[in-house]
Protein backbone atom coordinates (compact mmCIF):
# COMPACT_ATOMS: atom_id res chain seq x y z
CA UNK A 1 0.00 0.00 0.00
CA UNK A 2 2.21 2.81 -1.15
CA UNK A 3 -0.51 4.95 -3.03
CA UNK A 4 -0.93 8.65 -0.96
CA UNK A 5 -4.31 8.58 -0.34
CA UNK A 6 -5.81 12.61 0.10
CA UNK A 7 -9.15 12.02 1.90
CA UNK A 8 -12.32 13.91 1.75
CA UNK A 9 -11.42 15.76 5.12
CA UNK A 10 -8.04 16.63 4.10
CA UNK A 11 -6.78 20.29 2.56
CA UNK A 12 -3.72 20.56 1.04
CA UNK A 13 -2.20 23.87 -0.17
CA UNK A 14 1.20 23.49 -1.41
CA UNK A 15 3.15 21.86 -3.59
CA UNK A 16 2.67 18.07 -3.32
CA UNK A 17 5.22 15.36 -5.20
CA UNK A 18 5.08 11.43 -5.38
CA UNK A 19 6.92 8.45 -6.78
CA UNK A 20 3.85 6.80 -6.50
CA UNK A 21 0.14 6.60 -6.98
CA UNK A 22 -1.71 9.08 -5.65
CA UNK A 23 -5.52 9.27 -5.02
CA UNK A 24 -7.32 12.71 -4.54
CA UNK A 25 -10.94 12.66 -2.75
CA UNK A 26 -10.30 16.06 -0.89
CA UNK A 27 -9.00 19.55 -1.70
CA UNK A 28 -5.66 20.22 -2.99
CA UNK A 29 -4.57 24.03 -3.84
CA UNK A 30 -0.96 24.62 -5.57
CA UNK A 31 1.35 21.74 -7.76
CA UNK A 32 0.91 18.03 -8.33
CA UNK A 33 4.17 16.10 -9.25
CA UNK A 34 3.64 12.53 -9.66
CA UNK A 35 5.78 10.04 -11.15
CA UNK A 36 2.79 6.94 -11.25
CA UNK A 37 -0.80 7.25 -11.40
CA UNK A 38 -3.65 10.11 -10.55
CA UNK A 39 -7.12 9.43 -9.87
CA UNK A 40 -9.26 12.17 -8.77
CA UNK A 41 -12.39 11.19 -7.49
CA UNK A 42 -15.63 12.05 -7.44
CA UNK A 43 -15.28 14.39 -4.62
CA UNK A 44 -12.02 15.72 -5.25
CA UNK A 45 -10.77 19.29 -6.23
CA UNK A 46 -7.88 20.18 -7.62
CA UNK A 47 -7.15 23.55 -7.88
CA UNK A 48 -3.76 22.68 -9.64
CA UNK A 49 -1.43 21.63 -12.57
CA UNK A 50 -0.96 18.07 -12.66
CA UNK A 51 2.03 16.10 -14.14
CA UNK A 52 1.89 12.40 -13.96
CA UNK A 53 2.48 9.36 -16.14
CA UNK A 54 -1.82 8.90 -16.39
CA UNK A 55 -4.22 10.89 -15.15
CA UNK A 56 -7.80 9.91 -14.45
CA UNK A 57 -10.48 12.77 -13.93
CA UNK A 58 -13.70 11.89 -12.07
CA UNK A 59 -13.95 14.89 -9.87
CA UNK A 60 -13.43 18.95 -10.50
CA UNK A 61 -9.64 19.73 -11.99
CA UNK A 62 -8.91 23.80 -12.11
CA UNK A 63 -5.36 23.55 -14.04
CA UNK A 64 -3.49 22.24 -16.37
CA UNK A 65 -2.98 18.45 -16.75
CA UNK A 66 0.20 16.85 -18.50
CA UNK A 67 0.48 13.23 -18.95
CA UNK A 68 3.62 11.04 -20.39
CA UNK A 69 0.94 8.57 -21.32
CA UNK A 70 -3.06 9.25 -21.10
CA UNK A 71 -5.60 11.13 -19.40
CA UNK A 72 -9.40 9.92 -19.10
CA UNK A 73 -11.62 12.23 -18.44
CA UNK A 74 -14.79 10.16 -16.34
CA UNK A 75 -18.01 10.47 -16.46
CA UNK A 76 -19.03 13.11 -13.70
CA UNK A 77 -15.47 14.73 -14.14
CA UNK A 78 -15.21 18.43 -14.53
CA UNK A 79 -11.95 19.69 -16.25
CA UNK A 80 -10.98 23.56 -16.91
CA UNK A 81 -7.30 23.62 -18.63
CA UNK A 82 -5.69 22.60 -20.78
CA UNK A 83 -4.69 18.65 -21.18
CA UNK A 84 -1.32 17.79 -23.03
CA UNK A 85 -1.21 13.83 -23.37
CA UNK A 86 -0.38 10.78 -26.10
CA UNK A 87 -3.89 9.44 -25.73
CA UNK A 88 -6.86 10.98 -24.10
CA UNK A 89 -10.58 9.69 -23.32
CA UNK A 90 -13.70 11.53 -22.67
CA UNK A 91 -16.38 10.10 -21.56
CA UNK A 92 -20.15 10.73 -21.79
CA UNK A 93 -21.28 13.09 -19.18
CA UNK A 94 -17.65 14.18 -18.62
CA UNK A 95 -17.28 18.12 -18.87
CA UNK A 96 -14.18 19.99 -20.50
CA UNK A 97 -13.16 23.61 -21.41
CA UNK A 98 -9.74 23.81 -22.71
CA UNK A 99 -6.78 22.98 -24.95
CA UNK A 100 -5.52 19.55 -26.22
CA UNK A 101 -2.70 18.74 -27.24
CA UNK A 102 -1.83 15.28 -28.50
CA UNK A 103 1.55 15.67 -30.22
CA UNK A 104 3.94 14.36 -27.46
CA UNK B 1 -11.96 6.06 3.59
CA UNK B 2 -11.76 7.87 6.41
CA UNK B 3 -8.28 7.13 6.32
CA UNK B 4 -5.98 9.11 4.54
CA UNK B 5 -2.30 8.58 3.73
CA UNK B 6 0.72 10.52 2.84
CA UNK B 7 2.82 7.39 1.60
CA UNK B 8 6.37 6.69 1.67
CA UNK B 9 7.55 8.32 -1.75
CA UNK B 10 5.39 11.44 -1.35
CA UNK B 11 6.54 14.93 -0.69
CA UNK B 12 4.60 18.05 0.53
CA UNK B 13 5.69 21.27 1.05
CA UNK B 14 2.73 23.59 2.34
CA UNK B 15 -0.09 23.46 4.40
CA UNK B 16 -1.84 20.37 5.31
CA UNK B 17 -5.39 20.61 7.25
CA UNK B 18 -7.09 17.29 8.04
CA UNK B 19 -10.50 16.47 9.37
CA UNK B 20 -9.71 12.88 9.75
CA UNK B 21 -7.10 10.62 10.65
CA UNK B 22 -3.84 11.20 8.94
CA UNK B 23 -1.05 8.78 8.83
CA UNK B 24 2.48 9.94 7.61
CA UNK B 25 4.73 7.88 6.18
CA UNK B 26 6.50 10.54 3.67
CA UNK B 27 7.95 14.13 3.65
CA UNK B 28 5.90 16.64 5.20
CA UNK B 29 7.70 20.77 5.10
CA UNK B 30 5.35 23.14 6.54
CA UNK B 31 2.30 22.69 8.52
CA UNK B 32 0.05 20.13 10.01
CA UNK B 33 -2.84 20.11 11.33
CA UNK B 34 -5.80 17.64 12.04
CA UNK B 35 -9.11 17.15 14.21
CA UNK B 36 -8.49 13.72 14.23
CA UNK B 37 -5.62 11.35 15.07
CA UNK B 38 -1.83 11.71 13.45
CA UNK B 39 -0.12 8.98 13.12
CA UNK B 40 3.50 9.78 11.74
CA UNK B 41 5.26 6.21 10.69
CA UNK B 42 8.85 5.14 10.83
CA UNK B 43 9.70 6.30 7.41
CA UNK B 44 8.41 10.05 7.33
CA UNK B 45 10.59 13.15 8.25
CA UNK B 46 8.23 15.98 9.21
CA UNK B 47 9.81 19.24 9.34
CA UNK B 48 6.39 21.16 10.45
CA UNK B 49 4.57 22.21 13.66
CA UNK B 50 1.62 19.35 14.31
CA UNK B 51 -1.11 19.49 16.25
CA UNK B 52 -3.74 17.13 16.33
CA UNK B 53 -6.13 15.24 18.87
CA UNK B 54 -4.01 12.08 19.24
CA UNK B 55 -0.66 12.08 17.64
CA UNK B 56 1.66 8.80 17.71
CA UNK B 57 5.27 9.64 16.43
CA UNK B 58 8.21 6.66 15.25
CA UNK B 59 9.51 8.57 12.83
CA UNK B 60 12.11 12.40 12.50
CA UNK B 61 10.03 15.06 13.44
CA UNK B 62 11.55 18.78 13.64
CA UNK B 63 8.86 21.08 14.97
CA UNK B 64 6.65 21.48 17.83
CA UNK B 65 4.02 18.36 18.12
CA UNK B 66 0.85 19.61 20.27
CA UNK B 67 -1.83 16.77 21.09
CA UNK B 68 -5.51 17.93 22.36
CA UNK B 69 -6.49 14.50 23.52
CA UNK B 70 -2.85 12.47 23.79
CA UNK B 71 0.73 12.33 22.56
CA UNK B 72 2.85 9.18 22.09
CA UNK B 73 6.63 8.36 21.32
CA UNK B 74 7.03 5.03 20.24
CA UNK B 75 10.71 3.40 19.70
CA UNK B 76 12.47 5.09 16.54
CA UNK B 77 11.28 8.40 16.71
CA UNK B 78 13.38 11.51 16.78
CA UNK B 79 11.96 14.32 18.02
CA UNK B 80 13.33 17.70 17.92
CA UNK B 81 10.79 20.35 19.25
CA UNK B 82 8.61 21.28 22.13
CA UNK B 83 5.85 18.59 23.35
CA UNK B 84 2.41 19.36 24.50
CA UNK B 85 0.04 17.38 25.35
CA UNK B 86 -2.23 16.22 28.64
CA UNK B 87 -1.00 13.00 28.14
CA UNK B 88 2.23 12.02 27.12
CA UNK B 89 4.25 9.06 26.44
CA UNK B 90 7.92 7.94 25.33
CA UNK B 91 8.35 4.76 24.78
CA UNK B 92 11.92 3.82 25.46
CA UNK B 93 14.21 4.05 22.26
CA UNK B 94 12.37 7.66 21.49
CA UNK B 95 14.32 10.26 21.11
CA UNK B 96 13.46 13.46 22.24
CA UNK B 97 15.49 17.49 22.28
CA UNK B 98 12.67 19.85 23.71
CA UNK B 99 10.38 20.83 26.27
CA UNK B 100 7.81 18.35 27.73
CA UNK B 101 4.41 20.43 28.50
CA UNK B 102 1.43 18.02 30.32
CA UNK B 103 0.04 21.37 32.06
CA UNK B 104 -3.31 22.21 30.61
CA UNK B 105 -2.89 25.26 28.46
CA UNK B 106 -5.98 27.01 29.57
CA UNK B 107 -5.62 26.55 33.53
CA UNK B 108 -2.52 28.23 34.12
CA UNK B 109 -2.61 31.68 33.33
CA UNK B 110 -6.09 31.82 35.93
CA UNK B 111 -4.30 30.98 38.81
CA UNK B 112 -2.30 33.99 38.12
CA UNK B 113 -5.41 36.36 37.53
CA UNK B 114 -7.19 34.81 40.12
CA UNK B 115 -4.22 36.33 42.56
CA UNK B 116 -3.80 39.75 40.82
CA UNK B 117 -7.54 40.74 41.30
CA UNK B 118 -7.99 39.16 44.47
CA UNK B 119 -4.64 41.63 45.83
CA UNK B 120 -6.34 44.60 43.98
CA UNK B 121 -9.28 44.31 45.72
CA UNK B 122 -8.24 44.27 49.19
CA UNK B 123 -6.74 47.36 49.36
CA UNK B 124 -9.19 49.16 48.04
CA UNK B 125 -11.72 48.25 50.59
CA UNK B 126 -11.55 47.95 54.37
CA UNK B 127 -8.06 46.98 54.80
CA UNK B 128 -7.31 50.67 53.97
CA UNK B 129 -8.19 51.57 57.18
CA UNK B 130 -7.05 49.13 59.07
CA UNK B 131 -3.49 49.86 56.88
CA UNK B 132 -3.55 53.47 58.42
CA UNK B 133 -4.00 52.25 61.94
CA UNK B 134 -0.17 50.49 61.47
CA UNK B 135 2.02 53.76 61.90
CA UNK B 136 4.44 51.16 60.41
CA UNK B 137 3.22 50.47 57.19
CA UNK B 138 3.69 54.09 55.69
CA UNK B 139 7.41 53.88 55.77
CA UNK B 140 7.27 50.41 54.24
CA UNK B 141 4.58 51.02 52.07
CA UNK B 142 6.57 53.42 50.60
CA UNK B 143 9.12 51.62 49.60
CA UNK B 144 6.71 49.05 48.12
CA UNK B 145 4.99 51.97 46.05
CA UNK B 146 6.68 51.38 43.00
CA UNK B 147 6.59 47.28 43.16
CA UNK B 148 2.81 48.35 42.65
CA UNK B 149 2.83 49.98 39.92
CA UNK B 150 4.50 47.26 38.17
CA UNK B 151 1.33 45.02 37.43
CA UNK B 152 4.06 41.55 37.31
CA UNK B 153 5.34 42.62 40.94
CA UNK B 154 2.02 42.48 42.76
CA UNK B 155 2.05 38.51 43.27
CA UNK B 156 4.86 38.67 45.54
CA UNK B 157 4.22 41.94 47.39
CA UNK B 158 0.48 40.95 47.93
CA UNK B 159 -0.08 40.50 51.62
CA UNK B 160 1.94 43.83 51.78
CA UNK B 161 -0.70 45.06 49.18
CA UNK B 162 -3.32 45.77 51.33
CA UNK B 163 -0.24 48.24 53.05
CA UNK B 164 1.00 49.72 49.63
CA UNK B 165 -2.73 49.93 48.80
CA UNK B 166 -4.05 51.82 51.95
CA UNK B 167 -1.14 54.40 51.11
CA UNK B 168 -2.56 54.11 47.84
CA UNK B 169 -2.28 57.79 47.18
CA UNK B 170 1.12 56.91 46.75
CA UNK B 171 3.04 60.00 45.79
CA UNK B 172 1.08 62.94 48.12
CA UNK B 173 0.56 60.31 51.27
CA UNK B 174 4.20 59.01 51.12
CA UNK B 175 5.60 62.56 53.18
CA UNK B 176 2.41 63.27 54.53
CA UNK B 177 -0.35 60.92 54.71
CA UNK B 178 1.44 59.22 57.56
CA UNK B 179 2.13 62.20 59.89
CA UNK B 180 -1.42 63.35 58.55
CA UNK B 181 -3.12 60.20 59.84
CA UNK B 182 -1.22 59.34 62.52
CA UNK B 183 -2.42 63.06 64.01
CA UNK B 184 -5.53 62.78 62.83
CA UNK B 185 -6.23 59.40 64.12
CA UNK B 186 -4.91 60.16 67.39
CA UNK B 187 -6.43 63.76 67.50
CA UNK B 188 -9.59 62.42 66.70
CA UNK B 189 -9.36 59.83 69.81
CA UNK B 190 -8.51 62.93 71.83
CA UNK B 191 -10.33 65.35 70.64
CA UNK B 192 -14.11 64.15 70.87
CA UNK B 193 -13.92 63.43 74.30
CA UNK B 194 -13.59 66.66 75.74
CA UNK B 195 -15.40 68.52 73.27
CA UNK B 196 -18.47 66.04 73.18
CA UNK B 197 -19.52 66.54 76.79
CA UNK B 198 -19.52 70.04 77.03
CA UNK B 199 -21.71 70.02 73.79
CA UNK B 200 -24.07 66.84 75.76
CA UNK B 201 -24.41 69.27 78.40
CA UNK B 202 -25.63 72.22 76.48
CA UNK B 203 -27.93 70.41 74.48
CA UNK B 204 -29.60 68.80 77.96
CA UNK B 205 -29.90 71.83 79.14
CA UNK B 206 -31.33 73.20 76.27
CA UNK B 207 -33.63 70.37 75.91
CA UNK B 208 -34.53 71.21 79.25
CA UNK B 209 -35.06 74.58 78.70
CA UNK B 210 -36.88 73.92 75.32
CA UNK B 211 -39.23 71.61 77.27
CA UNK B 212 -40.47 74.16 79.87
Amino acid sequence: MAATVIGQGITIEGEVTSEDEVVVSGVLRGTLNVEGPVTVEGDGVVEADIGAHSVAIGGAVTGNVTASERVDLLAGGRLVGDVKAARLTIADGASFKGNVDMDV
Amino acid sequence: MSESTISAGCTIVGKVTAETDLTVDGHVDGQLSSTGNVTIGSGATVKSDVTAERIEVAGAVRGDLRGRDALLLEDGARVVGDVTAPTIGIRPGALLRGRVDTTDPGASPAPARATRSTAREEPKTAPARRAAARKSSPSTSSSKAPAKKKATKRKAPSPVMPKAGRTGKKTASKKSAPSKRATKKTSRKKAPAPVVPALKKRTKKASKRRSR
